[in-house]
């Protein structure tokens, strides 16, 4: 189904009160809203990279302390396995992390190898590999482990790796950080300057989008994305950015923030189609009928749903966009077709 | 030889689980039996496997938001399974209405803010574990 007839014949919506003057008060709007989503979201790093940093303090101090003692027991030739051990242990932080499924295993597997040796003792020292974030064949320890001060090595080797793994962790978190404000800032760039017609790219505009939202989104929605390589787009970024950010969030409310979203993109000739497929609950036949209908809209998601679907639809002609919906068995699609170039 | 007593960290993101399991260890040496796990149907897996070999699970330190689940519903699964087992709740965005549900279980000792300070952690296992 296709509707472009939500405005009233005398062009005056009661949901738009200044029509596209109000587009940016509306970015504000929603950019408030995402601010709110992205200060969560950088909870984790901040909250990581505090806590790496005061782990760092603590694992340094006890080392020095592990050191002093090392060093006036041990031989030249321990000195030497335990560097060995060290870059080993280096080379084992620098592959892609282990989650925690696999950590258990992997350390269930050490131990059903210490046993045999070291009997009720294989768990502990499993355990101080693991937490130091060693994954290699255990034959390359067995020096270590037949020492007689293998409990002070180990527990040394073990805030060696700690602290390497603190490291990877103020690391990631700055990562994290900084592109959650990359995005930020793109978005804001696309929101205030390229008001004029742009190539853009459309999976830069989901990135962003996706960023911004994923806050909203793991709250309970269970998304799908296929984003095709798509050419370049000319279009006004300002509002494709606003209309898709409106109806990626209709989904999301439209299901109550719990549910299956699908969102693709395709490019057929000179036309780019856009999908948003959602599990909200099924509409009644009456109002699917006349669905983008403010009163409809509101009748079924609230006032807020109504100002926000009216708004982008009275934007859309400006990028000759056509939207049309379709409810299927399970699902409510929202297709957005787009030009690949604006006739004007 | 007695095995010694669990604490179970359960995060989503295993820099905080990491991180947790860094602290205590730090503070509490070999005390305790550290496991992490990075999410609800994978914290039942190790409490299960916990009970097979005769480990007393001593405390469960929860992110409160961990897709498709909700820690404050596996909390109280915990609670009404297991109410022994003393339980904390972190989060760095639960609702209002969340933290007043999980405040009703007996077995939580705290609700913790992310990003939590870890001598606070570190004074709860101290009040609330080793003193048990």
């Amino acid at each position: 189904m296709e509707t472009n007839s939500f405005l009233s014949p005398n062009g005056q919506n009661p949901y738009v009160a200044k029509g596209l003057d109000n587009q940016e008060i509306e970015k504000y709007l929603l950019l408030g809203q995402l601010v709110s989503g992205i200060t969560h979201e950088l909870n984790t790093p901040i909250g990581s990279a505090t806590a790496a940093a005061s782990n760092l303090e603590d694992l340094l101090a006890s080392i020095q302390k592990k050191e002093a003692i090392l060093l006036k027991k041990i031989d030249s030739a321990t000195y030497s396995s335990i560097s060995q051990l060290i870059d080993v242990l280096h080379k084992d932080l620098s592959l892609p992390p282990l989650n925690t499924r696999q950590e258990r295993a992997l350390k269930k597997n050490y131990i059903q190898k210490l046993e045999e040796k070291f009997g009720e003792k294989a768990e502990e020292i499993a355990t101080f590999l693991i937490e130091s974030g060693f994954r290699s064949e255990i034959d390359k320890i067995e020096t270590i482990l037949q020492h007689s001060l293998a409990q002070d090595i180990l527990e040394y080797i073990s805030l060696k790796g700690q602290v390497q793994k603190n490291l990877i962790h103020l690391k990631t978190a700055a990562q994290k950080a900084m592109h959650l404000m990359r995005m930020v800032k793109l978005y804001l760039q696309m929101s205030s300057e390229a008001t004029e017609p742009t190539y853009i790219d459309l999976k830069t505009i989901f990135e962003i989008l996706l960023t911004l939202f994923h806050n909203r989104i793991k709250h309970g929605i269970q998304l799908e994305t296929y984003i095709d390589n798509i050419a370049e787009i000319q279009t006004l970024p300002a509002i494709l950015i606003q209309i898709l950010a409106t109806f990626l969030e209709h989904s999301i409310e439209a299901m109550r923030r719990n549910g299956k979203l699908k969102i693709e993109t395709h490019q057929y000739l000179n036309v780019v189609e856009i999908t948003f497929e959602d599990s909200r609950p099924p509409i009644e036949e009456h109002l699917y009928a006349h669905f983008l209908e403010p009163n409809i809209i509101e009748t079924l998601y609230g006032r807020q749903q109504a100002e926000k679907i009216s708004k982008a639809l009275q934007v859309l002609p400006a990028i000759e966009g056509n939207l049309s919906y379709e409810q299927k068995q399970n699902t409510f699609c929202l297709s957005l077709t787009l030009p690949l170039q604006l006739s004007n | 030889m007695a095995k010694k007593p669990a604490i179970l960290c359960v995060d989503d993101e295993k820099v905080v689980t990491d991180t947790l399991v860094s602290q205590i260890r730090l503070a509490f040496g070999n005390q305790f039996s550290l496991l992490q796990a990075g999410g609800v149907e994978e914290a039942f897996e190790v409490i299960e496997e916990l009970k097979e070999e005769g480990v007393e699970l001593k405390l469960i330190i929860s992110d409160w938001l961990m897709p498709p689940h909700r820690g404050d519903q596996f909390l109280k699964a915990i609670n009404e399974t297991w109410p022994e087992v003393k339980l904390i709740m972190l989060s760095g965005q639960a609702d209002e209405e969340a933290i007043q549900r999980v405040k009703a279980l007996s077995s939580l000792i705290a609700y913790v803010r992310k990003p939590w300070d870890k001598e606070e952690i570190i004074q709860l296992i101290n009040q609330h574990v080793l003193t048990q």
